[in-house]
């Protein structure tokens, strides 16, 4: 199979780094010319990739032009290259790209919104499961209580962010009416995103609910998770934070830890 | 040859001999709720990968009331590389989940050393790539415990020191693999155009008994200086003489299920039916 093999990484080295020395001789020219085949192969697999990306970051496409996008996508397509015959998974370091890219300068916001659309990809895709709503726990004992485990729905995710990014997500989204101006240093926003019925939804989450919803998921006790929250914000209201996870649908069963009550 | 129209297909596998639709997300909601009278759809592979949500939902919902034929455009079997494990997987869960009629990849290769081009790649037409396409194939209908059908791709290129013509090649691949073809008419006259060959010629040579399902689509004409060459785009109707080719085909090898293709820019389901309504009296025709 070495011929096979050699002819393989010969095509793919000339359509990902233009070397094609190798291959040219072993295409039929004709009317037109073996180089001029090569590029329509590699026209079509940039536009492949381009046009995922683009689907799943149609914000970021907005926010800094097709033009721009489509350098992106190239640059992107040279430091991250496909690694699946699933397109649907292309885009999972696009974010990482970005930051590469974008890191300490005026446009490291764009890292975020990446973040925030690639998890909104996540989350239209994960697995189903049941939600947990407030009646199932009118079982769990006080003592119990001290150390149930919520477990997170698989469907959920969180993005935090130093910039707006729900804020400048939903301002520039296709059926969003204008884009207008915003002053991306205008204050963080941490973001929950899950699923309610089949559509994504997104929410704005307090620093220390998301911490807390954060300790639920690394599968702290529901009671560590509130007093790692609490440090941060004496304020912060249990009833509250669980009363808005039950109605959003972000936890999907529970457990009890083997920890002290 | 003889025409095989006298053995009456009623249907291949729980697929009609009759015009179906390529299934779009775009369509998926009009579908669910006006239940157009379409005979069956196809859907891609990849495109329902996910764990869960709303797309595999949209699929299980139009499974209830219509046949399905699943086509993959990612699996690579013509790749060097050893069939990638995880695709193959996702692929079976599919098939156990929603029982599709027909399952079919396409004849080409899109990796190596693990590195996706995400393009349905020409293989070259040697002994060595059809002995190892045949394993590659045998490999993978073990895996999904049933014969699956390859595609006849569209190509822009044609490697040196080809051992045999394309037509000689895919017909060697479905006996030596004894797997079924999908036979693309547009590809065919596309290639034939792209490359110089008589398209007659090559549905004169395709083995009957093995051709399971036929594909039609649009296809574009680029220019290069004073020479053309067409492209599979799928985005546009079926021309005239891709029509006529069809229509021969059906002659030659009998009534097949026929799948109209449109991936790009895509238009509303209703020109959808027609272009498959045009599709089913030339099945109807020939029954």
């Amino acid at each position: 199979m070495n011929e096979l093999i050699e002819l393989q990484r010969q095509f793919l080295r000339a359509i990902v780094a233009g070397d094609e020395a190798a291959i040219l001789p072993k295409i039929q020219g004709g009317r037109i010319g073996a180089a001029e085949r090569l590029r329509i192969y590699r026209n079509n697999s940039y536009e492949g990739f381009r046009l995922s990306l683009a689907s799943a970051f149609p914000v970021v496409e907005r926010l800094v032009g097709q033009g721009c996008f489509r350098g992106l996508a190239l640059d992107y397509f040279h430091s991250f290259p496909s690694q699946s015959g699933d397109l649907g998974t292309y885009g999972q370091h696009f974010a990482e790209s970005l930051r590469r890219r974008y890191e300490r300068s005026s446009f490291d916001y764009l890292t975020d919104v990446a973040r925030l659309e690639w998890a909104y990809q996540e989350v239209m895709m994960e697995a189903d499961a049941e939600t947990l709503c407030a009646r199932d726990l009118a079982s769990v004992t006080p003592e119990q209580f001290e150390r149930l485990r919520l477990h997170l729905h698989p469907a959920v995710r969180f993005v935090a962010s130093r910039y707006p990014v729900l804020g400048i997500w939903l301002a520039n989204r296709d059926d969003a009416q204008d884009c207008p101006a915003m002053n991306v240093h205008s204050g963080g926003e941490s973001v929950l995103l899950h699923r309610t019925f089949s559509s994504v939804e997104l929410q704005i989450l307090d620093p220390a609910e998301l911490l807390m919803l954060q300790a639920c998921t690394a599968g702290r006790s529901l009671a560590e998770a509130f007093e790692q929250a609490a440090a941060v914000d004496p304020n912060l209201d249990l009833q509250r934070v669980l009363a808005r996870g039950f109605t959003f649908g972000i936890f999907c069963g529970y457990s009890f830890s083997n920890g002290p009550g | 040859m003889t025409p095989l129209t006298d053995i009456g297909w009623q249907s291949v596998g729980s697929i009609p001999v009759h015009a179906g639709i390529g299934l779009r997300s775009v369509h998926q909601d009009e579908i669910i709720e006006q239940r157009p009278c379409i005979e069956w759809f196809e859907a891609h592979t990849e495109n329902y990968f996910a764990a869960g949500g709303a797309q595999l939902e949209a699929l299980h919902a139009i499974r209830q009331d219509y046949p399905i034929a699943l086509h993959g455009v990612g699996l690579s079997l013509g790749s060097a590389d050893p069939l990638n494990d995880a695709h193959l997987r996702a692929t079976k869960k599919l098939i156990d989940r929603f029982e599709p009629g027909l399952i079919s990849e396409h004849l080409c290769w899109s990796s190596i050393d693990g590195q996706y081009l995400n393009d349905l790649l020409p293989l070259p037409r040697s002994v060595e790539s059809l002995r190892h396409v045949v394993e590659q194939i045998g490999q993978c209908q073990d895996v999904l415990g049933q014969r699956i059908l390859i595609e006849n791709v569209s190509s822009y290129l044609e490697f040196a020191d080809a051992e045999m013509s394309e037509c000689e090649f895919v017909a060697n691949v479905a006996d030596g693999a004894d797997c079924d073809i999908l036979l693309d008419v547009n590809n065919i006259y596309v290639n034939a155009r792209n490359h110089q060959f008589d398209p007659f010629e090559y549905v004169d040579r395709m083995p009957a008994m093995r051709v399971a399902e036929i594909h039609l689509a649009g296809h574009r004409i680029n220019h290069f200086e004073d020479q053309e060459i067409l492209i599979d785009t799928h985005d546009a109707k079926v021309v005239d003489e891709v029509w006529g080719l069809y229509k021969y085909t059906v002659e030659r090898l009998g009534p097949r299920p026929t799948l109209i293709e449109w991936d790009t820019n895509i238009p509303s389901l209703d020109l959808l039916i027609e272009e498959a309504a045009k599709a089913e009296s030339i099945l109807v025709a020939h029954r």
